[in-house]
């Protein structure tokens, strides 16, 4: 049975220019490029993993149809619309390909496990796939599917859910043909995505270079069906980007409810191609921040906003600080020649972060950066600069903040104490109240730095961190109490507050800078 | 410091120089409650505004002042109560002062006459001059029962005097 084509069926969410928000097929996805502005799907693990489905379509779309292009020709289609024809003929050419339920090729599927000796008698609930529902002995909160009794599910749904548990799916047993899998692409990272204002325009944008050697890198839909050796084989490496954006991490196969296969509700599970990790070839849409042991992944972390990390994403000439995401090269070189039409550009940054095998939590930020970060590596530093200087401030704000704490209890100079203290301050709300003031600040440094405005972008960032130092100290003094032992912490640690912020109260002293600070 | 808290001090300093049966009825008064010592009246109630009732803050911060100067009649603009016990906990290296300061840092307004005794006592002892005009203005607040906030901001002051001596030498 061959049913619900991809191409043509109505799955893709997307809203138009104008508003509207409908569902549609990828091939009318690809004629209304221009007019629509965004996916608008809801779940960001699924959300980048059809973005990077589209990226993975468009790359091999152009590439069948020149075998290579040129960044005028990107401009190109940047301004005047991606290729329609070029990608319609690919689609027609893979049709075969798109379909859900196809008995040989099902779509971005594994056909084998149908008749595996390992999994043919066996199924699960299709939540098994689905990031945000329980299963198994994996319970969310505010779910309540049950196992024993799966719920019957639309395609255009699942699909999407497919897609983005195949980026996002952490590492961990599987019990299927092999114990133990590998984590999927983008697991426990936030993705960047540079944003055009239509949907032709992000493509263009974040679309991975045409290369000689990318011949062997191949979508899934345009590989051959994986067999048993490879399912149960060692974890390979990515052949660059199209396998990366679109890599069967686990086999999966659908199972339709009845001949129309309108949905699902079953579906055989297995372990897939493992991705091996490379160091030298990270995702495309991966950052990396120095760690305390080289270079960390930028992901998401509670307590803690994706700004914090805006250094991750600019460049870093050292090398030493940052490695942002390849994409923004990408995004950089097209802004670039396209001349100063847009200095700022549109970046989101999403993704799920999980723990060992659960999921804690999942995140979409956008940000506007000034193209002047991306394009010279000085203006980043002096990005990163600011930002270190204002997480700092707040290392000297919490180590101060929390003797007073110590001070207010019972034996304040035993270490327990002072660990509690700092357990007590990491749990109250200074960090939210630091943080968040500089938050609202941020976009107008950005705005002076993209005017480069050195000395000013100085004394606003000054007036900034003192801003946010002074809320901090009144939330943390609020939290602190007035009991009589409160007032004295508070009167003994005072002075070392004062002296914190001292600098910036002297440089805000002087009278020609004095109107920055409000 | 307003005219009336200028007037009500410089009124004791004179009862000081001039009525010495004044400053002992006063002196007498802090074993009552404020304003409850008849023979205190003709000195302290002609300052009490007229619109306040007997257990009005304006009214007793005045008698509580009042019982406290004629305890330890020295009256000097630089340096408040709370900072001349500081310094008095520094001289003495006498951690009992500290847990003093800081049982009246806890006292509510009703309890606070009781303790402001005891540590002018203390001061008293080392000959420091306080600044009345101060600690009347802040007894005002103080001892209002619903000003919660000035209350607590009072008593960072205190805590800040207090402490501002001894820290400063820490670091």
């Amino acid at each position: 049975m061959k049913s619900y084509n991809l191409l043509d069926e109505p799955w893709l969410p997307v809203r138009y220019t104008d508003g509207q928000v409908r569902e549609i097929g990828l091939l009318q996805l690809f004629a209304d490029a221009g007019r629509i502005a965004a996916l608008a799907e809801t779940a960001p693990p699924n959300l980048i993993a059809l973005y990077r489905l589209l990226l993975a379509i468009t790359h091999r779309a152009l590439t069948r149809q020149s075998g290579s292009w040129t960044v005028k020709e990107m401009v190109r289609y940047y301004r005047e619309g991606l290729p329609a024809e070029a990608i319609h003929a690919y689609l027609e050419h893979w049709r075969e390909r798109f379909y859900v339920f196809h008995p040989e090729y099902p779509f971005m599927q594994v056909a084998l496990l149908a008749t595996a000796e390992e999994t043919r008698n066996k199924t699960k609930p299709w939540t098994q796939i689905a990031l945000e529902s329980s299963n198994g002995n994996a319970p969310v909160l505010f779910d309540h599917a049950v196992d024993t009794q799966p719920s019957s599910m639309p395609v255009s749904r699942l699909i999407c859910q497919m897609l983005g548990f195949l980026q996002y799916t952490p590492g961990g047993l599987v019990k299927t043909l092999r114990d133990s899998d590998k984590a999927g692409a983008l697991a426990n990272t936030a993705a960047v995505l540079p944003l055009g204002k239509t949907l032709a325009q992000t493509l263009c944008l974040a679309l991975h270079p045409a290369k000689a050697d990318s011949a062997g890198d191949l979508p899934a839909w345009e590989k051959a069906q994986p067999q048993m050796p490879a399912l149960r084989g060692e974890p390979t490496l990515a052949a660059g980007p199209n396998d990366r954006y679109t890599r069967l991490s686990r086999a999966i196969l659908l199972l339709a409810d009845d001949e129309t296969g309108r949905t699902v509700s079953q579906i055989r599970f297995a372990a897939g191609l493992a991705l091996a990790d490379d160091e030298h070839a990270p995702d495309t849409m991966a950052s990396y921040r120095a760690g305390s042991v080289g270079m960390v992944r930028l992901g998401f972390s509670e307590g803690r906003a994706i700004w914090r990390d805006l250094p991750s994403l600019v460049p870093d000439a050292s090398g030493k600080h940052a490695l942002p995401a390849a994409v923004l090269g990408y995004a950089n070189v097209l802004l670039e020649k396209l001349g100063d039409d847009d200095p700022w550009l549109n970046v989101m940054v999403l993704g799920l972060a999980s723990d060992q095998a659960k999921l804690l939590r999942w995140r979409v930020d956008c940000f506007e950066l000034p193209q002047r970060l991306l394009a010279q590596p000085d203006a980043g530093e002096l990005l990163r600069c600011y930002l270190r200087e204002s997480e700092e401030l707040y290392a000297s704000l919490r180590k101060t903040a929390s003797i007073m704490l110590a001070k207010a209890m019972p034996d304040p100079d035993h270490k327990d104490t002072r660990s509690r203290a700092r357990t007590l301050f990491d749990n109250g709300p200074t960090a939210a109240a630091y943080f968040s003031t500089l938050e609202r600040r941020l976009p107008e440094l950005l705005e002076i730095l993209a005017t480069d405005q050195i000395e000013q972008a100085d004394s606003y960032w000054k007036a900034s961190r003192l801003e946010a130092a002074e809320i901090g100290w009144r939330t943390v003094c609020r939290q602190l109490g007035d009991s009589a032992r409160a007032l004295r912490a508070r009167a003994q640690s005072e002075s070392f507050y004062l002296g914190l912020i001292r600098p910036l109260r002297a440089h805000l002293a002087s009278p020609s800078e004095e109107t920055s600070h409000v | 410091m307003s005219d009336h808290t200028q007037a009500f001090i410089q009124h004791l300093q004179d009862l000081q120089q001039h009525n010495r049966g004044a400053m002992a009825i006063l002196r007498r008064s802090a074993g009552f409650a404020p304003g409850a010592y008849p023979p205190a009246f003709p000195y302290v109630e002609r300052f009490v505004p007229v619109d306040s009732h007997a257990q009005d803050s304006a009214r007793l911060a005045l008698y509580v002042t009042a019982a406290l100067y004629a305890r330890h009649p020295q009256h000097g603009p630089a340096q408040s109560l709370a900072a001349a016990l500081g310094k008095l906990m520094q001289e003495r290296q006498s951690g009992s002062i500290e847990q003093r300061f800081v049982a009246l840092l806890a006292a509510d307004p009703e309890d606070l006459p009781h303790y402001l005794r005891q540590i002018i006592t203390l001061v008293a002892a080392d000959g420091h001059a306080i600044n009345y005009e101060a600690l009347l203005e802040d007894l005002f607040r103080y001892l209002h029962p619903y000003q919660f906030e000035a209350r607590d901001r009072i008593r960072q002051r205190w805590a800040r005097d207090f402490y501002r001596q001894p820290s400063l030498q820490e670091h």
